[in-house]
């Protein structure tokens, strides 16, 4: 009955002449010997045989189709399935990888524009009548270096009158020296300002009046401007001369409202 | 169980490659290439021509969408059957219910019409062909898979074993015992020693 069990998967491949010498004469001395083999080993060859018939008979279906037309018929049913798209990895190279890269490009830039060290930290300052400004077309104007020395020496020189704040008193005190810088500064604000009469430049003009007229006051005030004051100028400043810089590599930035 | 590589097959890995980057006309000549061999498994598993050609068009489909899928180092012809086994399994039950279905509204017509005449031998031999269609049918997924590609896409047990993901010694034995199941269904059947 051992034997059987190990006979018996040889069937087949007995009768199609796959068996080793070795296997076939096992096989024969088997079925000499063994009558229920026998009997399954016949049954076997009559499936095989009537396997032969199907086989046949799919061999005809497959010679009645034309497969060249049948190819035609299957790639315009994948064509009208797919709308014409490509396979995935070519569209994903072809579109997807372009796609992707231009975003991560972006992304790049934005996350420079936020977390740079020249990104502005924080909420914005907030001034009475805040100009719009667009630094392109200020730099195209008045000049990209007069405007950058400009706004470098107004920060300095709003963070030296910091340094005299009187935390008591809560005012500035304003010395000669510091008197002769301001009256320089509103001097340069007014030469800007001359040159943006344009009207589509009006919104530019915002920027120098605020400056101009935040540091007329503090020549006007004799016992000094309050802290408060400059140091909401001192914020303006740094923000407009921290977006000049972001101008500087390549970015334009226009805000109507903080 | 480690894939056969077909390094050697440089002409169909170079189509392949051309339909990853769109070339029609090369998805065109891999349909050319495979079709017969998906319709021999699909037949073979339904008997049944529409049905065939259905698999067929579902497989280069399938084929088409996920072709960035397929390994280079793997054979694609047994990635691309085990695509089409996978899609007659899944259409096989549909296919039953409607083939049952059909089978009562035969039956009713043979019942009523006439039926042509036949010599004696032909209508034993088409009675057998059709009682081992039926025992090929009541075989289980499995069985069915490894015994129409043994005979209908002339597979080895090792390439059969390949698309089917199991070892060599379980397609052998799938075999055998869709072998036994069909000789018990067929043992009415005299047969003379």
């Amino acid at each position: 009955m051992k034997e059987c069990r190990h006979i018996q998967p040889l069937f087949f491949a007995g009768q199609d002449g796959e068996l080793s010498p070795a296997d076939k004469q096992r096989l024969t001395r088997h079925l000499e010997s063994c009558s229920n083999c026998r009997a399954a080993y016949n049954r076997q060859a009559q499936v095989s045989k009537g396997l032969a018939g199907l086989v046949a008979g799919a061999d005809m279906v497959e010679a009645s189709i034309d497969w060249a037309e049948q190819a035609h018929a299957i790639h315009r049913y994948v064509k009208s399935r797919t709308m014409g798209r490509m396979p995935s990895r070519a569209l994903a190279w072809k579109i997807l990888v372009p796609m992707a890269a231009t975003l991560f490009i972006l992304g790049i830039g934005l996350g420079y524009l936020l977390f740079s060290p020249l990104a502005v930290k924080g909420p914005l300052p907030v001034l009475s009548s805040e100009p719009q400004v667009s630094w392109s077309v200020l730099q195209t104007t008045l000049g990209k270096k007069e405007l950058s020395n400009y706004l470098t020496n107004a920060q300095i020189l709003l963070t030296d009158l910091m340094r005299s704040c009187d935390p008591g008193s809560g005012q500035v005190d304003v010395d000669q020296l510091n008197r002769n810088r301001v009256r320089t500064m509103l001097q340069q604000s007014r030469y800007f300002d001359d040159y943006l009469h344009d009207p589509q430049l009006m919104s530019a003009r915002g920027l120098f009046k605020q400056i101009d007229w935040l540091l007329y006051e503090i020549l006007a005030l004799d016992d000094g401007a309050s802290c408060t004051q400059v140091s909401r100028l001192q914020d303006y400043v740094r923000r407009e001369r921290l977006l000049f810089k972001i101008r500087l590599i390549g970015k334009d930035i226009v805000y109507s409202e903080v | 169980m480690t894939e056969v590589t077909h390094v050697d097959n440089l002409a169909e890995r170079q189509l392949i490659l051309k339909i990853k980057e769109g070339d029609q006309q090369a998805f065109h000549e891999l349909i050319l290439l495979f079709e017969k061999k998906v319709f021999r498994l699909a037949w073979g598993f339904f008997q049944d021509r529409d049905e065939a050609m259905e698999i067929v068009q579902e497989t280069f489909l399938k084929v088409y969408e996920k072709i960035d899928r397929y390994d280079e180092r793997s054979s694609f012809q047994n990635w691309l059957l085990r695509i089409s086994k996978n899609l007659c399994i899944d259409a096989y039950r549909k296919f039953k219910h409607r083939k049952t279905h059909q089978q009562d509204v035969f039956e009713l017509v043979e019942k009523w019409g006439q039926t042509a005449v036949k010599s004696e031998d032909r209508v034993d031999r088409d009675s057998f062909e059709q009682s081992l269609k039926e025992g090929i049918a009541g075989l289980s997924n499995r069985q069915r898979l490894v015994f129409v590609m043994k005979h209908y896409n002339l597979l080895k047990y090792q390439e059969i074993a390949q698309v089917l993901k199991i070892s060599v010694g379980t397609a052998k034995s799938l075999h055998h015992r869709a072998s036994k199941s069909l000789q018990k269904k067929l043992a009415h059947y005299e047969v003379s020693e």
